[in-house]
């Protein structure tokens, strides 16, 4: 670039501005995470944190990690989570294989009409999967909770994998059919590494949308199945949680599904690095 | 779909039936988990039903009419709108803003980007949490700041202040959409071909000039998903729920109830899932509106 | 290797008739051509032959066999693409590699005859690369090489040497004809470029609008086009065409063009019957015109140097002849100004005449 427009001022400001920003998005998290250092007492007593010195300890996160309801609920989410993710991973690419692939009547509707579904708000699937899965003995369940975030997620990733199969180069298909893998499953092994990218944001994608949510888990599990974030509000509206072991909690309960969203960030770069995406 | 050069076309009558038989599991699985439920939930609102006994009573448009004379729900559907106005016309254009910031070339620029996602990924309750430890007055920080700058009087609440509270749930709902919408809006900017850009700075043009006459339109589509984004978000997405659930719960004094929260509340709380419902269908049939008229306005401009 | 029978293909896209009644032979060990523009239907038939597409009617046989039924794996052709298709994350190795593993060869084999022919089209330093790493020319022997590896009955070649830059592209078609010779290879390719396919093949079929108009080998097409397209198709510089008409008058045949006529009674027994007096179209290839700078014989015709291109070794001039143009190859020790006047002398042995409306020829 030959413009030399940079001026100093310029550069400055910039800076300044991005800070500002950084500083919007980052300051609850480094609030949260002062905070669950922090006890109870020191907390209440003003001036708040920025404004006096603390001495950090570790009471907090201790007394939530021995927290056999906090610690339950975590396993729980993670267990539904994967679980969840690896349904609709399978059952999305065999339906996206499916409506990519075949002929059959209908299918242009059946597709369009999966994709208007999601338009539908979650609590309006929700009412009626709940009275379903009650009919099934399936509320409150582990299985029942996976089929209900499935539901949420399946219409929307099944849209997505169609467009990455449908992305994947015709004539290495063809290339595919020469060499002698005509057999679906194994044309299924060849294509899925080719769109490495769009796998994995989705599986990311399945992965955070049903770690977070609280709607459905609040009202699918009741009481053997109490997954995290219910879990949370609970700390939140209920008082016997101190406000410093509900920041541990918090803080805790976002590692997995932030670390996620950074390493896909970097997969994004690299992504775009090589020309993939949007 | 192509007629020509499809390659994924099975040649053979056996290669359709193999696929057919994989492929079951994923529709009896639509059919029974989507498909149904799709049908029953506008089924149910015209019924009354409870959970604790599953028998629904017909009572055709009665859910729609009781509508009319809630008085909790118009003033809901106010507060809805209110927030989804508020969402939109603030949050998209802050989002526009950070990316055209985070467009620019500075250290630590990877870094801030991979920032953009990290509301998004937040347990939105856990969000909440966060704000509310920012925001509340008990201990809040940045009360007392402005406390101490004078700017706002002693013991100052946001959120149990039945005119502000609102306001700081957008607020909170905002740290984790615009992030969301930058991130959009940022990949729309690297697809922008820098030569458009280069050569309308060697014919002169100053940088608002180009903002407006060559990046704009460029982003015209991205903008507007994010517009609509906004309002699903808003309506029904999480930020409507989560949020409100977490923080305020409806109050104080029911200034912070809006039409999801409300449709929640109706069916599971209260038991009333038909009534549930029906709100639950208005909200689709505001977000569909909204969406509409965005894409009116967009594509009757030039 | 193999021989490839296509019999009465027809095939249709939607509204669009691709490819229209083709039949053809390819014998054992030949290098077939199909040849002509874009369009004209010659990769939709290589697709056919492979088996990506099903014919609407006709028959495909591989050594005599019908195999319509059969899968494109189960055929024993390989098929090389015009983008060539690698698989981008496998490596070199891989990608030559995986048609064997496919078929289920043992581990050991595969290896073998991966180095065998990675030696022979000399890329054994990439067998480590991944196709974005290559060049265009390296990938164009990694496809080659995919291709041959299986060591199958027929190849099929979809327009090969189209992406490579020109100097590429011209080595590589001495070596495309070297390694089929050495394979002894039943190989059928497509191509849009009538020298490609001149030199290089064994026979050529040359296509247009999904049909074949001519069969056989180069220099019956080159030196007998029986048809007006495969006349000005074939040939570079294109053949000179002008319209005339064939007159018999006072016992010799004359042929008249706008702005010089010929006598053409020698010509006699090669014009068809009842063509004489209808329109028909010359046409005289630039070599088979001689040019002079004073009048050389009887029949030469007055011309007008319009430019002259200096192709070294030759040249080749275009004259202005009445208000047609035309060309003429002449070697470089013709001198001639701009504007000068020279002579023409057509070789009256060497002209094609074409019906105007069959487009068929007549001579």
């Amino acid at each position: 670039m030959a413009y030399r427009k940079r001026t100093l001022s310029r550069r400055i400001g910039v800076y300044v501005c991005v800070l500002l920003v950084l500083g919007f998005i980052l300051s609850p998290y480094l609030l949260g995470i002062v905070t669950s250092f922090e006890s109870e007492a020191e907390l209440v007593g003003r001036p708040p944190f920025p404004f006096k010195a603390i001495t950090p300890v570790l009471d907090n996160y201790i007394y939530i990690l021995s927290y056999m309801p906090f610690s339950l609920a975590f396993i729980d989410s993670a267990l539904v989570a994967v679980t969840t993710t690896c349904f609709v991973m399978i059952a999305g690419s065999m339906g996206a294989f499916a409506i990519a692939h075949l002929r059959f009547r209908g299918r242009n509707f059946l597709f369009n009409f999966v994709v208007v579904v999601y338009m539908l708000p979650a609590l309006a699937m929700l009412i009626p999967i709940v009275v379903l899965l009650k009919e099934l003995a399936l509320l409150d369940t582990i299985i029942g909770m996976v089929f209900a975030h499935s539901v949420l997620l399946l219409p929307l990733m099944t849209w997505f994998l169609v467009g990455i199969y449908e992305s994947v180069p015709a004539d290495i298909l063809e290339a595919l059919q020469m060499d002698g893998t005509s057999r679906i499953r194994s044309l299924f092994r060849e294509v899925i590494p080719l769109s490495r990218f769009g796998f994995f944001l989705i599986l990311v994608f399945s992965f955070v949308t049903s770690w977070n949510d609280l709607m459905f888990a609040n009202t699918v599990g009741i009481v053997s199945v109490k997954l995290l974030q219910p879990r949370i509000l609970e700390f939140m509206s209920g008082a016997r949680v101190m406000h410093t072991q509900m920041a541990a909690a918090g803080i805790l309960s976002s590692l997995p599904v932030v670390a996620l969203a950074i390493v896909l960030q970097r997969q994004i770069i690299a992504g775009i690095m090589k020309g993939a995406i949007k | 779909m192509a007629t020509e050069h499809d390659p994924f076309m099975p040649r053979l009558k056996t290669e359709s039936r193999d696929a057919a038989i994989l492929l079951s599991p994923f529709f009896v699985f639509v059919a029974v988990f989507i498909i149904y439920p799709l049908i029953a939930s506008f089924y149910f609102t015209l019924n009354d039903l409870t959970l604790s006994d599953l028998k629904p009573i017909f009572i055709g448009i009665d859910n729609y009419l009781e509508l009319f004379s809630d008085k909790l729900f118009q003033q809901a559907l106010l507060q809805t709108l209110a927030y989804l106005t508020f969402h939109t016309a603030v949050g998209v254009p802050f989002g526009l803003a950070m990316a055209l910031l985070f467009n620019q070339e500075f250290r630590g620029r990877g870094f801030a980007r991979a920032c953009l996602l990290i509301p998004w990924a937040t347990p939105p309750i856990v969000a909440a949490m966060l704000m509310y430890v920012l925001l509340n007055s008990g201990f809040g920080p940045v009360p007392y700041a402005f406390e101490i700058a004078g700017l706002l009087p002693a013991q100052f609440t946001i959120f149990g202040n039945p005119d502000l509270a609102l306001l700081g749930l957008a607020i909170v709902s905002l740290w984790k959409s615009c992030p969301l919408f930058a991130f959009l809006f940022l990949s729309g900017l690297q697809n922008l071909p820098s030569e458009v850009v280069e050569s309308a700075r060697v014919y002169g043009a100053s940088g608002v000039a180009i903002f407006r006459r060559v990046t704009l339109p460029f982003l015209k589509p991205v903008l507007a998903v994010n517009c609509i984004l906004s309002g699903i978000l808003a309506l029904s997405g999480t930020q409507a729920f989560d949020i409100v659930i977490g923080i305020t719960n409806g109050g104080p004094g029911y200034r912070t109830y809006m039409l999801y929260f409300l449709a929640w509340n109706q069916a599971f709380p209260w038991n009333r899932l038909g009534y549930g419902s029906t709100i639950a269908y208005v909200v689709t049939i505001i977000a569909v509106v909204f969406a509409l008229v965005l894409l009116r306005i967009w594509y009757k401009r030039k | 290797m193999g021989t490839v029978q296509v019999e009465n293909i027809s095939k249709k896209f939607g509204d669009r008739l691709a490819v229209d009644n083709v039949s053809f032979e390819v014998r054992d060990r030949e290098l077939m051509c199909l040849l002509g523009p874009s369009g004209a239907g010659k990769s939709t038939i290589l697709r056919i032959i492979a088996g990506l597409e099903p014919p609407d009617e006709g028959t495909v046989r591989i050594d005599g066999k019908a195999v319509n039924d059969l899968p494109p794996k189960d055929r024993d052709l390989a098929m090389m693409f015009q983008s060539y298709a690698l698989y981008p994350n496998k490596t070199v190795y891989d990608n030559l590699a995986f048609p064997l593993k496919s078929y289920k060869v043992a581990e050991a084999e595969i290896k073998k005859t991966v180095s065998e022919v990675a030696k022979t089209l000399g890329i054994t330093p990439l067998l480590g690369r991944l196709p974005g790493q290559l060049s265009g020319g390296e990938r164009q022997r990694v496809a080659m090489g995919r291709a041959i590896v299986r060591k199958p009955k027929v190849f099929l070649l979809d327009e090969p040497l189209t992406n490579l830059d020109a100097k590429l592209r011209v080595n590589m078609r001495a070596e495309l004809k070297r390694l089929q010779r050495e394979l002894g290879a039943t190989t059928i390719f497509a191509t849009p470029d009538q020298l490609e396919a001149l030199t290089m093949s064994d026979r050529i079929a040359i296509m247009s609008q999904g049909r074949i108009l001519q069969d056989g080998s180069p220099d019956v097409i080159y030196e007998h086009p029986n048809d007006f397209f495969t006349a000005t198709f074939v040939g570079s510089p294109t053949m000179n065409i002008l319209d005339c008409d064939l007159e018999e008058k006072n016992g010799r045949i004359t042929l008249n063009t706008g702005a010089f006529s010929l006598d053409v009674s020698k010509l006699a027994e090669l014009i068809r019957e009842g063509t004489l007096g209808s329109e028909a179209v010359l046409g005289v290839r630039p070599e088979h015109i001689m040019l002079t700078r004073e009048r050389s014989a009887p029949d030469s015709i007055a011309a007008e140097v319009y430019v002259t291109e200096r192709t070294r070794p030759e040249q080749i001039v275009h004259l202005k002849v009445g208000s047609i143009m035309m060309q003429a190859i002449a070697p470089l020790a013709f001198q001639s100004q701009l504007g000068e006047k020279a002579w023409m002398t057509i070789d009256v042995a060497k002209i094609h005449v074409f019906d105007k409306r069959t487009q068929k020829a007549i001579v």
